[in-house]
């Protein structure tokens, strides 16, 4: 049970954001996504979220223009990735504030940074939200809140800050 | 220094066609080349991330590879982040580049920065190759001891990873990963559990010590329950549903099989199952999970039926996402617990007229699993009804699903028959050949109820709206029960007695036949059927033969040498005509069954028809009377007919009947020839002799393979002609055959102006001496020069050992041309993986000059693949001339066929 990839869709089937957790020619990606694509737009909301493709099921949730779709194999819990999903919007919300394709598209690594550290914890870490997440928060909200984490937290987040900000000046 | 991002990004956003794109990415690929080449420094994040979107869009970025391994070796920790990130999302466990940044990824792994050490664990559990995890696990043990939480959970994450590519190891992350076990961080407690699960699948051993653990694992999930709220893990009311979900998993795992594991946990799953609200995605997500777990273990009964109550609570929710769950569930419970799936019938066949294919796809799987014999009848019914209104889509899946359970579980023929049918009017077009053979298979053999289903289909077949099956099927019937239709025979009570004409059956028959949507294998079915039905009907001869002539125009080639075969039958051979189109015999069972688990040895699809027929046809030859089972020639003949079917395969779509054809005569054969030697195994030889004969004389002039076919399946009239009179010899009866045959095919060339069918004729005529030839010499295949230059030359002769198919012996025979003798002589021989050869000694090492004298020696071969590949074989020769050392190599392919 895992994940095999993580994919961010516009409603024009265009790629926004996408990572391979196991190895698919380039060739390979573009059909699957294509595909996948495909079928996610034709189903209506009131359709379930799951659909199963190739070996994999892909559990997608349409956030206004953007698709989020994960792939999974076999026995997946596909509700827990729903929720997963959910959590990642949040936490991309609560960074870009009021998140828009647009902002993954022209963050491309931050967006990348923030999937890497939530699903690379494949158990969807809710610590991760908590000290990255919120690092990646308070760089933009009042320093005030962030008194109240405790060190640890205060510790990583000044660290992404620091970090975040540095390498955004320089694109 | 390049454009920014965001303006590569909108000058890309901007393109219009495909081209503009292309021609953009280029430019920007070809600027990012040279900052890489010239080195240039404080753009390498931007350029990095350039080539992610770039890599994003499917282009091939791997010119970066190097750009990436730079910036990791480099010492910031933005230099390295970026670095790692591209590592991950450019490279792949399979670029030899990856070996480099081995050294990085140790240096880092013992970096004093926690995120550096962090980003190269992340690194390697996305990328790493069996050989890297080799060299770094000792890092990352060391790190899963870590007194840093963060770097903790990272190490049990690559761990993961590693322990997938070297299963080897598990033995060394095991007492790392039962200390996670009792971590109080979630994050790294939730990585251990993950690294667990990797464990226990790993290696048994492992699985045992885990189970050991199972009181420590239920403490846990139990805290978590009665902690109460907690900010830092709460997801939408409940604590870190995702380390819940990730317990229960690893609980099921430990569980399974295992009675006192399971009795340990099943309190706490009680626990879960009842305090859960199911009001949240959340909350379900841990129901479903805990249902799972409660199912995969030695539950107790009361734990069961909590479970199977909360699927029923599911499988009524007005959610599709948990409906789907739900059934999904269900369908692994139904192997643990029919009777409790049972009860969610009605519910769940009303979910396979959901909208959401999703939903549909998974309930007829379920149907499926629940389908017995009692509750056949009603669900094939419910079924059946729906088909009527499903899409096209989804008709197909829904079609092969109701022919499945149909033939698996009807009850007594009547239904079965009845039910086909319906299928047939439904979803005519959906339904596969090989369904349609077993029907005919039944009907042929439900002798009693052959009277009704010719009148049911006649019956329905007045809505008929061209599905393909249903017309095969029913035209089928016509022609062989077509009387019966007309006469009432074996009227059942229940049955609406119906008034048909002789003229009305045909009428059926011609509507087929002039309808343009079907397919020519059904029309030569139609044409068959006519032929039947023009000796039962003798009022409606002449229309029937008018129907016939009509297709000798027909472009279809199959179906104008039927209609020509069949019109000079009817204008000829009036003598024979009754005892050719009598009724086919029943077709055998047993020998369909058999023949349907051989059926992926035979490459083509054969018009189902002919395939059906074939194996009865053998059993029992039709008009000669002797009814004499033949069955041990019956394996080879098909060995031998699925040989000359591959040699064609351009003609596939007369193959089938070419099939046919070739056994109506073997039936003959086997049957004169056992008469003659009362041994079934001459029956094969002589078989042998006749199709190494077809083989040979096509073979032997350049004709194309098409017309080996043609010229093949002419034979059957001839034969048949040929068969009243007592024809004692084989051999006899091709040049008595050829003549009848004449006359058919002048009919043909006069009504096409083709001549190349007289040439066929010339081919297969020419064929027959050799035969006789071959005959006198006893031998099957003709020998061949394998090799020949002007020193040396090596012949194989060939032959079968009786009963031994797929065995030929070939009997080699080297001579020396030279005027040197030779010495050491030795043959060596290769073949391809489908043979086995086997070389027996030769008879001496020593060649004489000027071919005064010869080494023989045998050679076995083996052919796994008889009838689909033929012979080949690369071989070298070694030999000494005047003490010095000669090779000769080559590839020989030229064997002759059926070997």
């Amino acid at each position: 049970m895992t994940i095999r990839f993580v994919l961010l869709v516009n409603k024009q089937g265009q790629t926004r954001l996408a990572q391979y957790y196991e190895y698919l020619t380039l060739d390979e990606r573009r059909a699957l996504e294509g595909e996948i694509v495909r079928k996610c737009l034709s189903r209506s909301d009131s359709q379930c979220s799951f659909i199963e493709h190739r070996n994999y099921k892909v559990i997608y949730r349409r956030y206004a223009s953007l698709f989020f779709l994960v792939g999974v194999d076999g026995d997946e819990n596909e509700l827990a990735i729903l929720e997963f999903i959910h959590c990642l919007v949040e936490t991309m919300d609560r960074y870009f504030g009021n998140v828009c394709e647009l902002d993954i598209m022209f963050h491309l690594e931050k967006a990348h940074f923030i999937l890497e550290e939530m699903s690379k914890s494949q158990g969807y870490t809710r610590m991760v939200d908590c000290s990255f997440t919120h690092a990646l928060m308070f760089e933009r909200e009042d320093c005030s809140r962030a008194m109240l984490l405790s060190v640890h937290i205060w510790f990583v987040m000044s660290f992404w800050i620091k970090e975040m900000g540095s390498s955004t000046s320089m694109l | 220094m390049g454009t920014r991002l965001r303006d590569m990004i909108r000058s890309i956003r901007a393109c219009k066609t495909a081209a503009e794109e292309r021609a953009v990415i280029k430019k920007e690929c070809a600027a990012l080349r040279t900052a890489f080449n010239e080195n240039e420094q404080g753009y390498s994040h931007r350029n990095l991330a350039k080539l992610m979107f770039i890599h994003m869009l499917g282009y091939p970025t791997h010119f970066g590879q190097m750009e990436c391994l730079k910036l990791i070796a480099s010492s910031g920790f933005p230099e390295k982040r970026i670095g790692y990130l591209g590592l991950m999302l450019l490279l792949d466990e399979r670029q030899e580049v990856l070996m480099l940044v081995t050294n990085s990824l140790k240096n880092d792994l013992n970096h004093s920065n926690q995120f550096i050490i962090g980003l190269a664990l992340c690194a390697l559990g996305n990328i790493c190759s069996a050989e890297m995890a080799r060299d770094l696990s000792g890092e990352v043990e060391k790190l899963l001891q870590s007194n840093n939480s963060y770097i903790r959970k990272k190490a049990a994450l690559c761990s993961v990873r590693i322990l997938r590519k070297v299963p080897d190891l598990a033995d060394n992350f095991l007492k790392p990963a039962t200390a996670l076990l009792s971590d109080k961080h979630h994050g790294a407690l939730i990585a251990g559990v993950k690294l667990c699960m990797e464990l226990c699948h790993a290696n048994a051993g492992a699985l045992e010590h885990f189970r050991m653990q199972t009181s420590t694992l239920v403490r846990t999930l139990k805290n978590m329950l009665t902690s109460g709220y907690a900010h830092e893990y709460d997801v939408s009311g409940f604590t870190d549903p995702f380390l819940q979900i990730r317990l229960l998993r690893l609980l099921q795992i430990v569980g399974h099989n295992d009675a006192n594991a399971s009795d340990i946990m099943s309190d706490v799953l009680a626990q879960v199952a009842t305090n859960t609200e199911s009001n949240k995605n959340a909350g379900n997500a841990i129901l479903y999970e805990c249902v799972q777990t409660i199912m995969g273990i030695e539950a107790t009964s009361g734990l069961r039926v909590l479970a199977v109550n909360i699927l029923g609570r599911f499988l009524s929710n007005r959610d599709n996402n948990i409906r789907y769950i739900a059934l999904n569930m269900l369908l692994r419970v139904v192997s643990v617990d029919t009777q409790a799936v049972q009860r969610h019938r009605t519910t769940i066949v009303e979910c396979v007229k959901d909208t959401d294919i999703s939903i549909r796809k998974r309930a007829l799987e379920l149907v499926y699993a629940l389908v017995n014999k009692s509750n056949v009848k009603a669900l094939t019914k419910e079924l059946l009804e729906y088909l009527k209104t499903s899409d096209s889509d989804f008709k197909g899946i829904l079609t092969a699903k109701i022919c499945l359970i149909v033939e698996k579980f009807s009850p007594d023929k009547i239904w079965y028959i009845d039910q086909m049918i319906k299928v047939m009017v439904e979803a005519g077009n959906y339904v596969t050949d090989a369904v349609i053979n077993t029907l005919v298979v039944v009907i042929s053999n439900a002798i009693d109820l052959q009277g009704y289903t010719v009148r049911t289909l006649y019956r329905a077949f007045q809505d008929w709206k061209g599905q393909e099956s249903f017309a095969q099927v029913t035209v089928w019937c016509i022609g062989e029960f077509g009387e019966m239709l007309v006469n009432h025979v074996g009227e059942l009570a229940a049955e609406e007695p119906i008034t048909v004409t002789e003229s009305d059956t045909v009428d059926v028959v011609e509507r087929v036949i002039k309808d343009d949507r079907v397919k020519p294998e059904t029309r030569a079915i139609a044409l068959t059927a006519l032929l039947k039905l023009s000796s039962r009907f003798p009022l409606c001869t002449a229309r029937i033969k008018e129907l016939i002539s009509q297709s000798k125009g027909s472009f279809i080639l199959e179906l104008q040498q039927r209609a020509i075969e069949f019109g000079s039958i009817l204008a000829k051979h009036q003598n024979i005509k009754e005892a050719l189109v009598e009724r086919m015999p029943v077709l055998d069972e047993a020998t369909y069954v058999a023949k349907k688990s051989d059926e992926a040895n035979v490459a083509i699809s054969m018009d189902g028809k002919a395939e059906s027929v074939s194996p009865a046809a053998t059993r029992k030859p039709v008009a000669n009377g002797h009814v004499k089972p033949v069955v041990a020639p019956t394996a080879a003949l098909m060995d031998l007919l699925d040989l000359s079917v591959e040699d064609v395969p351009s003609s596939t779509q007369s193959a089938g009947d070419f099939l046919q054809d070739l056994l109506g005569i073997a039936s003959m054969t086997t049957d004169t020839n056992s008469s003659q030697a009362q041994t079934s195994a001459g029956g094969a030889d002589a078989l042998l002799d006749l199709l190494s004969l077809g083989n040979t004389s096509t073979a032997s002039p350049p004709a194309p393979a098409v017309s080996a076919s043609t010229s093949a399946s002419g034979f059957p009239l001839p034969q048949k002609a040929s068969m009243p009179p007592s024809s004692n010899s084989l051999l006899d009866l091709l040049p008595t055959g050829a003549e009848p045959m004449n006359g058919v095919l002048d009919g043909q060339a006069g009504s096409t102006g083709s001549q190349s069918n007289s040439d066929l004729l010339g081919d297969l005529i020419s064929g027959v001496p050799p035969l006789s030839a071959a005959k006198a010499e006893s031998s099957l295949f003709p020998t061949v020069d394998v090799f020949q230059s002007k020193a040396l030359k090596v012949t194989f002769s060939f032959s079968k050992p009786p009963g031994k198919l797929q065995s030929t012996l070939i009997k080699a025979v080297y001579s020396n041309l030279s005027s040197t003798p030779y010495t050491d002589f030795i043959f060596q021989a290769a073949v391809p993986k489908f043979l086995q050869l086997q070389l027996e000694p030769a008879s001496g090492s020593a060649l004489p000059p000027c071919g005064e004298g010869v080494i023989t020696q045998n050679i076995m071969v083996h052919n796994n693949m008889h009838g689909q590949k033929n012979l080949a074989m690369r071989f070298r020769i070694g030999y000494k001339v005047n003490n010095q050392d000669a090779l000769e190599q080559g590839q020989f392919n030229n064997f002759p066929t059926g070997l």
